[in-house]
């Protein structure tokens, strides 16, 4: 019999594959709390949404600058109603990223996202990708905090 | 609530290695096959798991003295823990991301996830959000804001650590007035120059790291801690070779995007007992109460801040009312200034009552006063008829006056930490004593 944590585990799975992997942004309303709540990282905060509408247009954002963007598992882990996951994402830069035109490269990242969930829907997200390097693999990154530039 | 062995692990990390700096404690928390995915970018291969690990401290310390990262959830799962942090940070050091010293504060989130081995981190991935850190950087303060003043000052200390003097040509004004000249310096300008100059002879590789800058109306007062290898003559002293640290707290008033005026507090005595001009008092016996450091609370206003200095003052120092500073201080705070006092109200005491029976008139005054929401520092003005024991020295007498700089650190309504940079060298020099 499955713990509440593996059921909890399972929806943070099937939320990336639906909605990050295939796009599939009706199952964002099955998979998350009519209140759920964004935690965007600070760069973020002017966008007034942070319910349901924040993670899809997070994930509208992603898919269109990069139209096979895949996010995959790499480590999961889960305690009380808490799930964690260790993700790698990889995309071919094809379109337009919060405003860097497509440049055809392909990108391959890490992303640390944690998820408190309720009665197995979703409930509140905190968590990142790799943003500093995806900037710099699609050209249009800043240099890291030992000074220089970086591929 | 207990940690589990991993999540111990974990927070010393955070606590000794981040907050704390200890990186002697490296080797008890990683394993030696330890291995980093995130290593930051510019990170040396080769490098032994002391060498990897010691860099992030280094790095966060480095630009933010003052960093401190703060355990907001953790979850294990087997041999695996999920963490988030937030990171808070003054950036007065060095250049971080390629972007000179700013004076901003910034907070910003990091996740990780960590394997546990042996009871010790053996893998770890990190995503901190340094776009997001390097955004609040790179934004220009706003005219006339506090941030500016920051930024001003933050400009000046990296001038002075990268000992640009001419720089200072952009942002100090020419009759610049210094309060407390060192002796022989020069008015203006030039003159300030000339005493930095004249401390880079000495002292060739001198850093001053500061820990924190308070700014309110056009002050801002930042207390560093300073290191240097005594390789020129100092005040009449020949070179003894060695690495002294010595701290001081400086103000400075900010006119029309300048530096105008300074003044300083700095720890001459430190510095001749550690050159071996004057004896090195004996060290305390007895515990040291553990750092107050990790003390944190929910910040204050700047106008509350000011009230708990002057009532501090006024009603410990001045009037005796000792038994106030078990209700201004929380039990646990401790001093960097004093680390051998005991904690919270006991040490106040200690220290109060001794200048207090040394000078049975003595009287405190508040020059001036600089408060944020988390901190409040203050310039005193301070004397009295010596008529009683001081430090062994016996009454002389002699009717004292001296200068000290103070920053008390609030949460929750209670002072948690404290720093004092007292004029012991002109006191002393008063008293007919040394110096």
């Amino acid at each position: 019999m499955d713990s509440e944590q593996d059921r909890n585990k399972s929806a943070v799975v099937a939320m990336f594959e639906e909605c990050w992997n295939k796009g599939n942004l009706g199952f964002a309303e099955e998979v998350l709390v009519g209140d759920f709540l964004d935690h965007p990282p600070r760069r973020l905060t002017a966008v007034p949404d942070r319910g349901r509408g924040a993670l899809i247009d997070l994930v509208k954002a992603f898919r269109a600058g990069f139209s096979d963007f895949h996010v995959e598992m790499v480590h999961v882990a889960a305690e009380r109603d808490l799930v964690y996951c260790l993700v790698r994402a990889t995309g071919t830069h094809d379109g337009t990223f919060f405003g860097t035109p497509a440049t055809g490269r392909r990108i391959d990242i890490t992303g640390i996202h944690e998820f408190r969930v309720r009665n197995g829907r979703l409930a509140e997200r905190w968590g990142l990708f790799n943003m500093m390097g995806l900037m710099q693999q699609i050209g249009a990154g800043p240099a890291g905090p030992g000074g220089a530039a970086h591929d | 609530m207990t940690d589990s062995p991993s999540k111990a692990v974990y927070r010393r990390f955070v606590e000794e290695v981040i907050n704390g700096g200890a990186v002697d404690v490296i080797p008890e928390l990683f394993h030696p096959d330890y291995l980093d995915h995130s290593a930051p970018p510019g990170a040396g291969t080769g490098l032994t798991v002391y060498e990897q690990v010691a860099q992030i401290p280094k790095m966060f310390r480095g630009a933010f003295p003052d960093v401190h990262f703060t355990i907001e959830s953790m979850v294990e799962e087997g041999d695996w823990i999920g963490t988030r942090v937030t990171g808070r940070g003054q950036h007065i050091g060095n250049t971080f991301m390629g972007v000179p010293p700013t004076g901003r504060r910034v907070v910003w989130t990091s996740f990780g996830m960590f394997r546990i081995k042996d009871g010790k981190i053996a893998e770890h991935y990190g995503q901190p959000d340094l776009l997001g850190l390097r955004e609040q950087i790179t934004q220009p303060p706003a005219p006339g804001s506090l941030d500016e003043i920051r930024a001003i000052v933050a400009k000046y200390v990296y001038a002075t650590n990268t000992a640009n003097f001419d720089a200072f040509d952009e942002f100090v004004v020419e009759d610049y007035v210094d309060h407390d000249p060192v002796p022989g310096q020069q008015p203006g300008r030039e003159g300030l120059k000339n005493a930095y100059r004249a401390f880079l002879s000495a002292f060739p590789d001198i850093w001053f790291t500061f820990e924190d800058l308070i700014a309110q109306g056009d002050l801002v007062v930042g207390r560093g801690v300073i290191q240097g290898t005594h390789k020129g003559e100092f005040m009449g002293v020949p070179p003894s070779g060695k690495v002294l640290h010595w701290t001081g707290t400086r103000m400075f008033r900010v006119r029309d995007g300048k530096v105008a005026e300074g003044w300083i507090n700095f720890d001459v005595m430190g510095l001749l007992q550690q050159m071996g001009v004057v004896p090195t008092p004996p060290a305390p016996d007895g515990p040291v109460a553990p750092s107050s450091k990790g003390l944190r609370g929910a910040p204050s206003t700047p106008a509350a801040n000011e009230a708990l200095m002057r009532r501090f003052i006024d009603e410990v120092w001045n009037k005796g009312n000792l038994d106030l500073a078990d209700e201004v201080f929380h039990p646990a705070a401790t001093s960097p200034s004093a680390p051998a006092l005991p904690p919270g109200g006991a040490g106040v005491k200690v220290i109060a009552s001794m200048f207090r029976s040394a000078f049975p008139d003595y009287w405190m005054t508040i020059d001036y006063l600089v408060a944020d929401d988390e901190k409040v520092a203050a310039r005193f003005s301070q004397g009295g008829t010596h008529r009683g024991d001081l430090f062994g020295i016996p009454p002389t007498g002699k009717t004292v006056k001296f200068t000290e700089m103070g920053i008390l650190r609030v949460a929750d309504g209670k002072v948690v930490e404290s720093w004092y940079d007292v004029d012991m060298a002109g006191l002393m020099q008063q008293l007919g004593v040394g110096g």
